[in-house]
């Protein structure tokens, strides 16, 4: 290790020290907020930010220029958050007028590169083009051309949500610290339904000290027992009867247990 | 040639609504999601791959929970299923395999792809089938590049590109009269309803389809 490596190293760690004793508070006032409702409190607090950035993409975020020339190497949102903006934009704004011009623009712009494409097939039955040089191969032409027409960078509010994933998670763990000074942020988060699988393990991963790692540990394990015993009473009760005798058609364990096991960090709009 | 039952497939998905490829993945994963509930789950090498997997991605979990007990038998299976994954879990072992679902969606749409290679061809294609499609809202962009990519000939890329063509005006035509008459000079004529929902399909179009529609649950 070189000097300069080494003091950089030596500062990146007092940082981080530093970061311990200094929670975001606007996460830790999220946190807590979700630890009170059921369900894992990670994947709700991701769920609103997934809200909370469609609505303002669809406010303002779609009309910014950097934004819509991102849009044009995503082919706008994946389909997921596109799912998203199309149940949102009625029940808020009364229409699709946000989300119809967005993609009215896109479908212009697939129109023009699938022109291009056309132009381009049809050129090869004029014998003698001038451009007879540029078509010795066209299996590689029409790659090229198509390649225009796919995605070459992410989704936005993809991207937008793994970074906030992996933020969020560093604040969860740092707000359990000791240093932090929010011992009742361990207290709700011990009385809350624990977290789900997926973020038991990403949080693991962050190395936390040895007492949050054994608090977690030991939280989660009760979680998971607590899923076992729901499904087990589920079985025991005989969930065929009841299905076919006209009971509640989700089972608190099932959907319990599923939440658990996958996560659930999209926001999608509530049953009706 | 494509399989027979593939093609029965298409001519099911074409007579849809919206990008028949993406319906046909859909359906697959859903399908893939029945089978293993009702019987696959027990053979231990399937079973293998859905622990490797961690279970199911958030998106076929939502679809096996608004699966309905007639398509699934009873939940029990579901319950024991799940059973298994709490059991086996370790949290320090992290999921290293993709969705099995996804996978077998994506298996399929593969084969769809090339299904549409076999029926669009100019000589030993299916005349009747390469006419419902022709006469569709051909494929979403997504389905539409990947499907180009496999094509051979000229003649059928040509075919393919004609039909997006044609769809894609079609919809661009629907929806810039939806957005003409948002305009309160216009606001007083009267929508169709291929222009009411043209910025549903235009978003389904550019961005490809969710395998979670209303009414495919129950």
């Amino acid at each position: 290790m070189t000097r300069a490596s080494g003091v950089m190293a030596k500062r990146a760690t007092a940082n981080r020290l530093e970061a311990l004793g200094r929670p975001d508070l606007l996460l830790v006032s999220f946190l807590k907020q979700a630890l009170r409702r059921p369900g894992c409190s990670l994947c709700r607090v991701l769920r609103d930010a997934d809200l909370h950035y469609l609505r303002v993409f669809l406010r303002e975020g779609k009309d910014d220029g950097r934004m819509l020339l991102r849009l044009l190497g995503s082919w706008g949102l994946c389909a997921r958050h596109a799912n998203g903006l199309v149940q949102l934009e009625p029940p808020e704004r009364g229409d699709g007028l946000g989300t119809g011009t967005l993609y009215d623009w896109l479908l212009d712009y697939a129109r023009r590169r699938l022109e291009d494409l056309r132009w381009d097939l049809g050129t090869d039955d004029r014998a003698g083009s001038p451009q007879w040089r540029r078509r010795r191969n066209p299996r590689q032409r029409m790659g090229r051309l198509l390649r225009r027409l796919a995605r070459t960078t992410p989704c936005p509010a993809c991207e937008a949500q793994q970074r906030y994933t992996e933020y969020l998670v560093e604040g969860f763990v740092r707000a359990l610290e000791p240093a932090s000074g929010l011992p009742a942020l361990q207290e709700m988060y011990l009385a809350s339904e624990g977290l789900c699988l997926p973020h038991w393990q990403v949080v693991l991963g962050l190395r936390p000290s040895s007492g949050v790692h054994e608090l977690i540990t030991r939280k989660q394990h009760e979680v998971v027992a607590s899923l076992k015993a729901a499904l087990e009473a589920d079985l025991d009760r005989g969930v065929s009867r009841e299905v076919r005798e006209g009971g509640p058609k989700q089972e608190p364990g099932f959907a319990r247990a599923l939440a658990a096991a996958a996560g659930d960090t999209t926001w999608q709009p509530p049953e009706r | 040639m494509a399989h027979a039952l593939t093609l029965a497939r298409w001519k099911a998905a074409l007579d849809m609504p919206g990008c028949p490829v993406c319906r046909l993945a859909q359906e697959a994963g859903r399908d893939f999601l029945i089978h293993v509930l009702r019987e696959g789950k027990a053979h231990a090498e399937v079973y293998e791959r859905i622990r490797e997997a961690g279970g199911f991605c958030e998106d076929h979990t939502r679809i096996l929970l608004r699966l309905g007990a007639e398509r699934l038998g009873d939940r029990r299976s579901l319950a024991r299923l799940y059973g298994w994954l709490l059991a086996d879990f370790a949290p320090d072992v992290s999921a290293n395999a993709p969705c099995p679902a996804c996978e077998a969606a994506e298996a399929y749409e593969r084969a769809s792809l090339l299904a549409l290679r076999d029926l669009l061809h100019p000589i030993t294609g299916d005349a009747s089938l390469r006419k419902t499609f022709e006469a569709g809202p051909g494929l979403c962009q997504p389905h539409f590049v990947a499907g180009a990519s496999v094509l051979e000939d000229t003649e059928s890329l040509r075919a393919l590109t004609a039909v997006q063509a044609r769809a894609w005006d079609t919809l661009s035509r629907d929806l810039k009269e939806y957005l003409r008459k948002h305009d309160y000079r216009f606001s007083r004529e009267p929508k169709t309803p291929a222009e009411e929902n043209s910025w549903i399909r235009a978003v389904a179009t550019i961005s490809g389809t969710l395998g979670e529609e209303k009414g495919e649950s129950d």
